[in-house]
């Protein structure tokens, strides 16, 4: 029974990876495959889906709604992959760093460190680092790697600790193996399976934190397209065109879905081999 | 031994605490943009500016400015706001309680929708499916689009609920219920799996074994037993449902803390940043602290090992 789910899930993950490449090949291509995103057209605005050639319609100043999804998709996945991806180097490495630290000095200035941006909510970080920064989708990937690397530190800082405890890695330190070379060899691929599910779990939580960010005018700016700056605009023809606030939450749903479901296959798949 | 637990629970968020208060301080020192141009005006000389820095008391150096701060930060006086010349504690208390009552609101749904994910998953196996399901979609959509299309379907096409502000009955529905989907999620995750666990244990085998009906056993002596993790996800995500509010707050046209926050953003007004930052930083630690006291003091076998 348990087997059959597992393949089930694995059925899951192919589709939710199949999704996210093909979501990431559109973004890639999206210059080739659809209309500029820019290209303002006042004799046709707010069109409904499947009209005059634009398969998901027009927004408030006649831009295709399809090509401007397919261009955000691009600050989506910049910024939450690239904020995943960086949170995962910086926090497994203090994380590992910490875990071997003998004197225990450096791991205590590391955890105080971890609660103190802890205790910053995510938003008003990332408040305060746009204002810092000034607002763009790069700052708030810098943003969202500082808030979610204290996540990969917490979770490699703990899964080293209990390698070190193993008897594998007493006995390769006895040997006289270098700290260094005990990291990279010992530490890192036991730790890496958790920061896989992690970091894949924190990108979907990247997306709906960037579409939000851009929303309120503090992540992707103008004109690069956005799936936050889309809703903020469909915000004001809510009643009269709901289709156009409807379509970026449903493609930033798909994305952080995928990320998830992805995140949660690792887990039992990781879990299962323990 | 419980003195001192409640102690060493007190001196970290007052570390953490500190350190907010610090790093939010020379933080907004780097920000480019000078605020006493801003207040002065754009047309300003720069002999105005000058008299206008000097009145705002920036002109004095760094560490003397930090000091003031952090001892009036100790005394709750966050400093007065460059705009709207008002104490910032004063301008923060007025709208405090829009914000905790919608977060508050929210906690309440989100542990009541989780429990409920949670326990109808653990009964059936279809529940299981529907609860995933559920949990996915919860973590998935972002709130304020979630927000959003509440607001399409029960203000605009339905008309049942208010649409902006706080005045009439029913205001904070909608919004509450946006902010509190992706809690209840991580609730409901939590709680599953922790029911999970407990329905394998030796105490349920015990509990059906002395003849208890199945149902009883569920309700009355796993279900508590599973609130242990809860309490302290509950209390992370008790923070993030105010940042969640910033959002929400600005959907609905809320007048509480979110809004202040992005007005003062706007205007560059950074001893209200500051004081918000403080506020909310004091409000993470604070929470923490108070979900390992309770669960401390409701299971006083988890006291131990608690720091971590």
């Amino acid at each position: 029974m348990s087997d059959l789910r597992r393949r089930e899930g694995g059925g899951g993950a192919i589709l939710a990876l199949t999704v996210l490449v093909a979501l990431g090949g559109a973004a890639l291509l999206a210059d080739r495959i659809v209309p500029d995103p820019l290209t303002q057209n006042l004799g046709a605005m707010l069109l409904a889906p499947f009209t005059q050639g634009h398969l998901l319609g027009t927004d408030h100043l006649g831009r295709d709604v399809l090509s401007r999804l397919l261009h955000g998709a691009r600050s989506s996945l910049i910024v939450s992959i690239g904020s995943a991806g960086l949170a995962a180097l910086i926090g497994t490495t203090l994380g590992m760093v910490s875990a071997v630290d003998r004197r225990g000095v450096l791991d205590r200035a590391l955890q105080i460190g971890n609660d103190a941006i802890l205790a910053f909510p995510t938003i008003l970080l990332a408040i305060t680092v746009a204002m810092v920064l000034r607002p763009g989708r790069y700052q708030v990937t810098m943003t969202l790697a500082i808030v979610f690397s204290p996540v990969l530190y917490r979770v490699s800082r703990v899964e080293a600790r209990r390698v070190i405890q193993k008897e594998f890695y007493q006995v390769s330190r006895m040997l006289g193996t270098g700290r260094f070379m005990r990291i990279v060899l010992h530490l890192l691929p036991n730790v890496l399976p958790q920061v896989l599910v992690q970091t894949a779990s924190l990108a979907a939580i990247a997306i709906g934190t960037e579409a939000a960010l851009s929303f309120l005018g503090l992540g992707t700016q103008p004109p690069h397209p956005s799936w936050g700056l889309m809703l903020s605009d469909a915000r004001r023809y809510l009643v009269q065109a709901p289709m156009l606030s409807i379509f970026p939450g449903l493609a930033a749903a798909i994305l952080a879905f995928c990320f998830q479901f992805l995140s949660d296959y690792l887990a039992e798949r990781f879990h299962a081999v323990e | 031994m419980g003195v001192r637990w409640v102690v060493s629970l007190l001196a970290q968020a007052v570390a953490v605490i500190f350190l907010v208060a610090t790093s939010s301080f020379f933080l907004l020192q780097v920000i480019p943009g000078d605020p006493a141009s801003v207040v002065a005006g754009l047309d300003a000389d720069s002999a105005t500016v000058e008299r206008v820095r000097q009145s705002m008391g920036l002109d004095r150096p760094l560490h003397q400015r930090y000091f003031e701060w952090i001892s009036g930060v100790s005394r709750g006086e966050l400093g007065v706001s460059h705009v709207q010349r008002r104490p910032v504690e004063d301008l923060i208390r007025d709208r405090l309680p829009v914000t905790i009552r919608l977060a508050g609101f929210a906690l309440l749904l989100s542990l009541l929708l989780g429990l409920g994910m949670a326990v109808i998953a653990s009964a059936h196996s279809a529940g299981t499916t529907l609860t995933r399901l559920l949990e996915y979609g919860a973590f998935a959509f972002p709130q304020f689009w979630v927000a959003l299309i509440l607001l399409y379907f029960f203000s605009f096409r339905l008309g049942w609920l208010p649409m902006f502000g706080v005045e009439e009955r029913g205001s904070m529905i909608l919004p509450a219920v946006a902010l509190a989907l992706p809690n209840a999620a991580v609730v409901s995750r939590t709680a599953r799996a922790s029911l999970r666990e407990l329905l394998q244990g030796n105490h349920a085998l015990a509990a059906r074994a002395l003849g208890i009906p199945k149902s009883r056993v569920f309700l009355i002596h796993l279900l508590p037993l599973a609130m242990i993790p809860v309490l302290p996800v509950l209390a992370i995500q008790a923070g993030y449902l105010l940042a969640g509010a910033i959002v929400v707050e600005q959907v609905f046209g809320l007048p509480g803390l979110g809004r202040l926050t992005l007005s003062a953003i706007v205007q560059r007004d950074l001893p209200l940043i500051q004081g918000i930052i403080v506020v909310f930083g004091l409000a993470f630690p604070l929470l923490n602290a108070s979900a390992d006291f309770l669960v401390g003091l409701l299971w006083p076998r988890l006291r131990h090992g608690q720091s971590s």
